[in-house]
């Protein structure tokens, strides 16, 4: 399975990245700081998931999460935040999971497992 | 129908959602329930097909009961309704199909409702009644169903059209679940990953059921055992005609040229399965095979056109098959009196010009005796 991770935050983007591809359910993970390169890669080559981490202002990854959503219907995205009450707008946002840091390996391995 | 329910402490909760689901003509509420309890005991005995549940409620709250409903399998599609934000977060761990807050905005209840449609409206036209149904797994892996009028039925998540579609290759054979879980979930044999794998399947049988696929047409038993009648999927009838070892005679030609159409593109094309690559290639083995069976037949009793077509058709799909080609330039040499002198020459010129072009080579010697005795 392919996962795209958009992040801002370098740092954290290579944490996620290391325990997505620790849970053995994942063959590649592409990282993009960017919701338009994100997009972009989508039209070539469908993830099977795209988790999107929502910082301090959550705004720009609702907004991209919108936009993967109303493009790609089909395709499952999930929030990645510290956090919580970015969840209601996570739901309005179409989200299939929203996962809170610190990230846990098991949390995260449910949500992989679904898709 | 859409066989809804609501469940909801507070009698004006209940008739807000019903006044907001008024519009909607495919939804009908079938019950109401004040206490979460009674709504338990409804939902296993009645299957409904979508539920408005509120959260904080007594004696149960909703996300517990919505685990409960989960674990049953039923299959319910769940709209949390709450006045609380702050179960956001731990709804998603019961995997509903959308969250919302009270008092509830219109717009916002028309997107909830637009997923709803997507995901119930189309499929509860179809069940209950039997559609033609045909699993297309040469060229682009979809199922095509009577009542999708050609749309074919959405297999949304990819895990689940890799099992299927891994089930439809290992059919009519027992498949374990430790071989699922190893090729599918990494390997991991815990509780989630089993829950998943159940749930996949679970909703897979449902899905087939919906859109008016029978058991009979295809069945996927306990031991994930895969069954399809004759004429419900390309792959499988095609692979049992191979088993049967068959030679093609004057009672199967006509099936056995709706076998080759019906190989419309390469084994499961689009999709990059490792486990399908081998049978990819031994499939347009046998796919050429079957055509100089075929053409066989043909000559054997007396239809040269057809014989000669086959070949053609053989030739044009795989333009390096030197059986195709030799079997096409034999068939010319062998019967002369009904072919022209100019058929053998053209097909023989194209011939050689292919080994020369692709391969640097050039025709076996037999090959070019012949043709020069026939200038």
């Amino acid at each position: 399975m392919t996962v795209y991770l958009l992040d801002q935050n370098g740092d954290c983007a290579q944490r996620i990245k290391h325990l997505v591809s620790e849970c053995g359910l994942v063959e590649k993970v592409f990282h993009f700081t960017g919701t338009e390169s994100l997009m972009e890669s989508c039209c070539s080559q469908c993830p099977d998931l795209v988790l999107i981490r929502l910082g301090n202002t959550p705004f720009n990854g609702l907004a991209a999460a919108r936009k993967v959503t109303a493009l790609y219907r089909d395709l499952p995205v999930a929030f990645v935040s510290r956090h919580p009450q970015y969840a209601v707008q996570a739901w309005e946002a179409g989200a299939a999971g929203f996962l809170l840091e610190p990230l846990e390996q098991d949390q995260l391995t449910r949500l992989l497992i679904q898709f | 129908m859409i066989k809804t329910i609501i469940v909801d402490d507070e009698q004006p909760a209940i008739e807000e959602i019903e006044y907001l689901l008024s519009p909607y003509e495919q939804v009908k509420v079938v019950q109401r329930f004040k206490d979460p309890r009674a709504a338990m005991d409804f939902i296993a005995g009645e299957k409904p097909d979508l539920l408005f549940l509120d959260i904080d409620m007594p004696h149960m709250d909703g996300i517990e009961l919505a685990l409960k409903i989960q674990a049953m399998n039923t299959g319910v599609t769940i709209v949390f309704v709450t006045a609380h934000s702050q179960y956001a977060l731990e709804a998603f761990q019961a995997y509903p199909l959308d969250y919302i807050l009270k008092p509830v905005d219109e717009d916002r209840f028309r997107q909830t409702m637009n997923k709803v449609l997507e995901r119930l409206g189309d499929r509860r036209k179809a069940a209950g009644e039997e559609q033609a149904v045909r699993i297309h797994c040469f060229g682009p892996f979809e199922i095509i169903t009577g009542a999708g009028k050609d749309k074919p039925v959405p297999l949304r998540s990819k895990k689940m059209k890799e099992i299927f579609a891994y089930l439809i290759q290992r059919f009519e054979k027992p498949v374990s679940r430790a071989e699922l879980l190893e090729r599918f979930f990494g390997g991991k044999k815990d509780k989630n990953a089993v829950n998943y794998l159940h749930v996949i399947i679970y909703n897979l049988r449902n899905l087939l059921e919906e859109h008016g696929v029978s058991r009979k047409q295809v069945l996927i038993d306990r031991d994930y055992s895969l069954s399809a009648s004759p004429g419900c999927c390309d792959y499988i009838d095609f692979v049992r005609f191979m088993r049967s070892k068959e030679n093609v005679n004057e009672h199967n030609a006509a099936y056995v040229e709706t076998l080759i159409a019906s190989y419309r593109g390469a084994y499961l094309e689009e999709e990059d399965y490792s486990w399908a690559r081998e049978e990819r290639e031994w499939l347009e083995g046998y796919y050429e095979e079957l055509h100089l069976k075929l053409a066989r037949y043909y000559q054997a009793a007396g239809l040269l056109k057809e014989a000669e077509s086959t070949l053609e058709r053989l030739t044009n799909f795989n333009i390096l098959s030197e059986d195709g080609w030799q079997a096409l330039l034999q068939l010319y040499l062998a019967e002369k009196d009904s072919f022209s002198k100019t058929a053998y020459l053209n097909a023989y010129e194209r011939y050689s010009k292919m080994l020369e072009r692709e391969l640097g080579l050039e025709p076996e010697e037999r090959f070019q005796k012949q043709y020069r005795e026939m200038l």
